[in-house]
């Protein structure tokens, strides 16, 4: 199946039996173009960032992958990173379109990403560019303290979080601790909207708030933020106490959960 | 006013308002003791709808009425079609709505109570205030048809979905249904399709033609119309006269809604211009006297010329100093009253040369009552940069 002259040795082989998973993630990731891409020792992790203020991170685990072979030369804890243009690795990856074509991914250190897809016979391969890897703003939410934080069933979000004003520029979040209460609120020119979600909810299965929080977020972010949950099993809603929103989604794939998680600044309005 | 849907009812309110937004922009709320009513005007007023929901329809119907005045309540349709956007999502996840209107802030409060708990609030602000209403006679009209909604839906198939208007010829032994084409130079009305359809009485529930007519009318808004009903299998009847005279389509779920489309027709006699022109006349708002002849206020109940054939006008809300007029001088005005009804506001009932179709057509917007620039699909690409920069000296 290869046909590549490289006869170098590859620091990264992964295998996917289907395509699809990856490109899922590379989609959710598409709101901007430079993709930081990551292989580790216990899977990949892809990383893309806007201004800096608004953060997409996808861990696919090794268990994800059929085959996930890593360089017995390579360090335990080390990683390899590289930059590359998002849109061509998804349409690289996309182009048996919706069929479920296996995935075959090679890394040769100085050498360009080498993807090949083959479905059903007919095999594809692509060279996706590497360039300098970036460094990713480290917002440091998992060691930061918590404001508060809410776990819901993704089932039925996807209705609720899809009703946002379109029209309004910021998404105001609160959640109240003594009332047990998540409120989504929205004001635009036709009209102001509040989505209420109490504590009792089905939806909620984990309301914890240690304060009171009230944060305004752009709504073109949250939108972004707010794709994934159609796909996803659970969501999560973590605050910082500046004000960070983490909204992370579990994403069942068979036996393997993988996660998506999108981290968010807040934003200062004139209201 | 406060009212609360309970859940089978919401669907229904969803839809007659997805109905009301194919045909206007704007959606008037008015709360009355007979129920609440929902109406709206198109663009080129040539078309008016109507759905009232009596109380019965709601859980909860509280008009709660401190004074005298009915309150004006418009909104931007958008919005109200953004709050139901979806008729499957509100089947499955609202258990109840309630809606608040609150003169004293210029607002509406809508609440819909979801599963799980969930409460999604809206309040949407009034916009200008300004009152219509569609007076109409039915009792003088002498023809009257029933048909079901499905078989004037499979009518309507056979149609070009981008097809204006169409002309309804009933003659007391046959129906027919042709699209309407515009008079337009020789070389057009060749190529033009022509499709006409016919059906026999059998097909109706019922049919009562006096007298043969050609009714010309929009058939947008009758589709919309008529898709609410075909929704919940509900039949339609026609109310018309001649050409020229509005026609009355109305439905009716006995005791809990009703719904009326007046629509404003041809004169055929005008056929001849090579513009058609839109003459719905004879509905020209009957405007109060000054506040003094207080008992003719109150829109009197009974006596809405909503659905019931043979009502009397409902009275339109006052402006000042207007001429009162009777059917009379309504009888001897001119036929080419333009628009079948007045908008309240400081213009004057002074007779007006309507604007012609083709016009109406082409600057919809300037017919438009109000104006939102946020509406504008025209180019926002700029072609060139400001030529004044604040950095030059």
């Amino acid at each position: 199946m290869v046909s590549s002259v490289d006869a170098g040795v590859s620091l990264v082989e992964a295998k996917m039996s289907d395509c699809k998973t990856f490109a899922l993630f590379l989609k959710h990731l598409h709101f901007h173009e430079d993709l930081c891409f990551i292989f580790t020792q216990h899977g990949i992790k892809l990383t893309t960032e806007d201004s800096k203020i608004f953060q997409a991170n996808a861990f696919l685990q090794k268990e994800l992958f059929r085959d996930y072979q890593w360089h017995s030369s390579l360090e335990d804890g080390q990683e390899i990173a590289f930059d590359l243009d998002l849109p061509s690795l998804l349409d690289a990856i996309s182009l048996f379109g919706g069929t479920t074509a296996s995935l075959y991914l090679r890394y040769l250190e100085g050498r360009p990403l080498q993807v090949w897809l083959e479905d059903q016979g007919v095999v594809v391969e692509v060279h996706v560019k590497v360039r300098r890897p970036w460094e990713p703003v480290d917002f440091n939410f998992v060691k930061a303290a918590i404001s508060a934080k809410i776990l819901f069933a993704a089932e039925h979000m996807k209705e609720i979080l899809g009703d946002l004003d379109g029209l309004s520029e910021y998404v105001e979040i609160k959640i109240h601790q003594e009332r047990a209460l998540f409120q989504l609120k929205t004001k635009s020119a036709i009209g102001d909207c509040t989505i209420e979600i109490p504590e009792s909810s089905e939806l909620i299965s984990h309301f914890s708030a240690n304060e009171d929080v009230e944060m305004t977020y752009k709504a073109f972010l949250l939108k972004q933020a707010f794709k994934p949950v159609a796909a996803a099993e659970k969501v999560s809603f973590r605050v910082s106490p500046d004000g960070l929103l983490c909204i992370q989604y579990m994403i069942r794939m068979g036996e393997v959960k993988s996660f998506l998680e999108f981290i968010c600044c807040p934003s200062e309005t004139s209201d | 006013m406060k009212c609360i849907i309970p859940s089978p009812n919401v669907k229904v309110f969803a839809r007659a308002i997805h109905s009301l937004a194919k045909i206007g922009d704007e959606l008037y709320l008015v709360p009355q003791i007979d129920g609440l009513a929902l109406r709206t005007i198109n663009s080129s007023r040539s078309a008016f709808t109507s759905f009232l929901f009596n109380p019965a329809y709601f859980s909860v119907y509280d008009e709660q009425k401190t004074s005298d005045e009915v309150p004006n309540c418009k909104i931007i349709m958008r919005r109200a079609v953004a709050i139901f956007k979806s008729i499957s999502q509100v089947d499955r996840m609202v258990e109840a709505a309630c809606i608040q209107i609150d003169p004293s802030e210029s607002q509406v409060r809508i609440e819909l109570r979801c599963k799980f708990n969930v409460t999604k609030s809206y309040v949407v602000p009034f916009l200008e205030a300004d009152t219509v209403k569609a007076q109409y006679d039915t009792s003088e009209s002498s023809n009257h048809l029933d048909i079901d909604s499905k078989t004037l839906s499979s009518v309507f198939d056979s149609f070009l979905q981008n097809q204006e208007e169409v002309t309804m010829i009933a003659s007391p032994g046959e129906f027919k249904l042709k699209n309407f084409i515009e008079d337009q130079d020789e070389m057009s009305r060749r190529h033009a399709v022509s499709t006409v359809f016919t059906m026999k009485i059998p097909e109706f529930q019922s049919y009562a033609i006096k007298e043969t007519s050609h009714v010309t009318y929009c058939l947008k808004e009758l589709r919309s119309f008529n898709g609410f009903a075909e929704a919940f299998s509900l039949p339609l009847s026609a109310t018309f006269d001649v050409g020229g005279k509005p026609i009355v389509f109305a439905l009716s779920h006995e005791g809990f809604y009703e719904a009326a489309l007046v629509m404003a027709t041809i004169d055929e006699n005008s056929a001849t211009d090579p513009i058609p022109v839109n003459t719905g006349e004879r509905l020209l708002s009957h405007v109060e006297p000054p506040p003094k002849a207080s008992t003719q206020r109150e829109p009197k109940p009974g006596k809405t010329s909503h659905l019931t054939p043979g009502v009397t006008p409902i009275l339109a809300k006052e402006p000042l100093n207007r001429e009162l007029l009777t059917p009379d001088v309504m009888a001897e005005m001119s036929m080419d009253q333009g628009g079948i009804w007045d908008i309240e506001g400081n213009e004057e009932t002074v007779p007006r040369s309507p604007p012609s179709k083709k016009a109406r057509v082409v600057f919809k917007r300037c017919f438009d009552a109000t104006f939102y620039p946020q509406n504008m699909t025209a180019a926002t690409r700029v072609l060139a940069p400001d030529s004044d920069d604040d950095d030059e000296s």
